[in-house]
């Protein structure tokens, strides 16, 4: 008698741990092969787009937190210089090493989570212990830097929010000088191990063409060997006064990819330490009245300034007619931020070019006649997180 | 030479002896985390947590009833309620902050311009009922006679 063999389609998802969120995916299988796979997204939709038409520039800073929650300064960095740029405003000096301070600590802290639970997913739970250690003192400092672990809301268009103190430089500083070691401790965990290797080396390879064709950014895309890095491409904040390498991989399989995000740790404590060391005295915020917040004691002393603090705070400040695309290096690629002004305080549209929802698109592809158990490991690698694919 | 090395390292599971290695040290050091409800974690002044309203060193009330912060707010979770008083000044008649839709950002205290709205470090809110989650102006009064004196989140 035949066998009757067929393939079967099942679902991985929506509540599955190693899909990193609200991922669900349909798979079809020959057997444990993958024949073919599609993501659907949809469940963590926020409309954040379409409550940005509806807030003034300075409100839809806290919106832009939640896309990537993991690199909340990251987004709000993004959103600032796009802002910026349409308006043709200058940022102070001392505003911009911060900006890449918490920009940086954020690359640092969301990488660290990716590589907790990429390693979780694969087996090796010391690391993701390991990790949350370290990511719990990063929080410390945002926490003594805005005033919040994880939506800090800190950078706004014109500045920061709040000046460092001298005891954020100081615990920077001695957190940064214990970092590269604990990065040792984990690439003893895993780098060598041989599981590891198995379960990552020649994986979801693709191509150096591929990458490009496919639209990646970020970490998926340097794996494959692409140098492309906004922080160099199109330097914004202080990023170019800077010195820092771009690690790239070699084949682009999971095992590259793994190797090029943990080089981009060691690169970010070399920026933060750098701009620990080299930050400039001076404001924090520009001295527009028209876009920042005048300071507190001036409001209730003089009488333009109150009348500008409640026209700020009240209606907002336009920004000129015209559209503009700028974009940041966030941990997972280039987010992008493309804006439409009629001349009123609130923009006609906001649309995000999320990296996380390109980089899924490439997926299926990834997966495809690879082993079920090997979607956990592309899913790790890709790094995806739910809050911005949906948005 | 090198092929003996790499066998005897494969044989004896050499990556996971390292690996082993530096767990058992781990377990030597002094653990990192915290009974939560017992030991408390030190909470910085400028955290952002439960809102709190400030009063003059005389008694009287901090707020002068602008209504910035409501405009302010990216939410809109403040809600206020004015009319004149007998001195031809606003009075303030009810102040809510509903905090299930607030984000904690700040932006409330960053508007007002007498610094009568701070945020303090108040950060178990958890409760049963929506109403008990809708701070009204007593409530966010007498959290600010709790930290009166003390540093708060302030802009
Ligand atoms: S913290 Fe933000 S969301 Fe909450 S009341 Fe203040 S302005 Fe509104
Ligand atoms: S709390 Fe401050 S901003 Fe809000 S109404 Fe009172 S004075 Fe105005």
């Amino acid at each position: 008698m035949p066998l009757n063999t067929k393939e079967i389609t099942i679902n991985m998802g929506p509540q599955h741990p190693s899909t990193h969120g609200v991922l669900r995916l349909v798979l079809e299988l020959d057997g444990e092969v993958v024949v073919s796979c599609t993501p659907h997204i949809g469940y963590l939709h926020r409309g954040s787009e379409k409550l940005a038409e509806a807030r003034t520039y300075q409100q839809i800073v806290p919106l832009t937190d939640r896309f990537d929650y993991l690199s909340c300064g990251n987004n709000n960095l993004g959103y600032a210089i796009a802002v910026e740029k349409l308006m043709g405003i200058e940022v102070p000096e001392r505003a911009d090493y911060l900006r890449v301070i918490v920009a940086e600590l954020s690359r640092l802290s969301a990488h660290l989570l990716w590589l907790a639970t990429h390693a979780a997913d694969i087996g090796a739970v010391t690391v993701l212990l390991y990790c949350l250690r370290e990511r719990e003192e990063i929080l410390d400092l945002f926490e003594i830097l805005t005033g919040a672990r994880l939506t800090v809301s800190y950078v706004n268009i014109g500045g920061v929010r709040r000046d460092a103190t001298p005891d954020f430089f100081r615990r920077t500083r001695e957190f940064m000088a214990g970092m590269p070691k604990r990065i040792e401790e984990y690439n003893t965990l895993i780098m060598q191990n041989r599981i590891w290797l198995g379960r990552t080396k020649g994986i979801g390879i693709i191509s150096y063409d591929e990458a490009i064709d496919w639209g990646l950014t970020g970490g998926s895309l340097r794996g494959s060997g692409v140098n492309y890095d906004l922080r160099k491409v199109m330097p914004y904040a202080a990023y170019e006064k800077l010195k820092f390498e771009v690690p790239l991989g070699e084949i682009g399989d999971v095992y590259d990819r793994y190797i090029v995000r943990m080089e981009e740790m060691n690169q970010s404590i070399a920026m933060i330490n750098q701009c620990v060391e080299d930050i400039p005295d001076g404001p924090y915020k520009a001295d527009i009245p028209m876009v920042s917040l005048p300071p507190k004691d001036r409001v209730m002393q003089d009488i333009e300034t109150l009348i500008h603090h409640f026209v700020l705070v009240s209606k907002g400040f336009s920004v000129p007619k015209g559209e503009i695309y700028a974009a940041a290096e966030v941990p997972k690629g280039e987010l992008g931020f493309y804006i439409v002004s009629d001349g009123s305080e609130k923009p006609v549209r906001m649309k995000v070019r999320s990296p996380s929802f390109v980089n899924l698109a490439c997926l299926p592809r990834m997966v495809k006649g690879h082993m079920i158990a090997d979607i956990v490991s592309c899913i790790g690698s890709i790094d995806i997180v739910l809050g911005e694919v949906d948005r | 030479m090198k092929a003996i090395e790499k066998f005897i390292k494969t044989i004896t599971f050499w990556e996971i002896l390292k690996g082993l290695k530096l767990t058992f040290s781990t377990m030597l050091t002094k653990p990192v985390t915290r009974l939560y409800p017992i030991e408390r974690p030190v909470i910085p002044p400028v955290f952002r947590g439960l809102h709190a309203m400030r009063r003059h060193p005389d008694g009287s009330e901090m707020c002068i009833a602008c209504g910035l912060c409501a405009a302010y707010c990216p939410t809109g979770c403040i809600k206020i309620k004015t009319s004149e008083g007998p001195d031809h000044k606003k009075k303030l008649d009810t102040y809510e902050i509903e905090l299930l839709k607030c984000l904690f950002c700040g932006y409330c205290v960053e508007a007002c311009p007498v610094r009568a709205l701070t945020m303090t470090q108040e950060y178990e809110l958890a409760d049963y009922s929506k109403e008990k989650l809708v701070y009204t102006r007593e409530k966010l009064l007498a959290n600010g006679e709790r930290y009166r004196g003390k540093e708060t989140h302030l802009d």
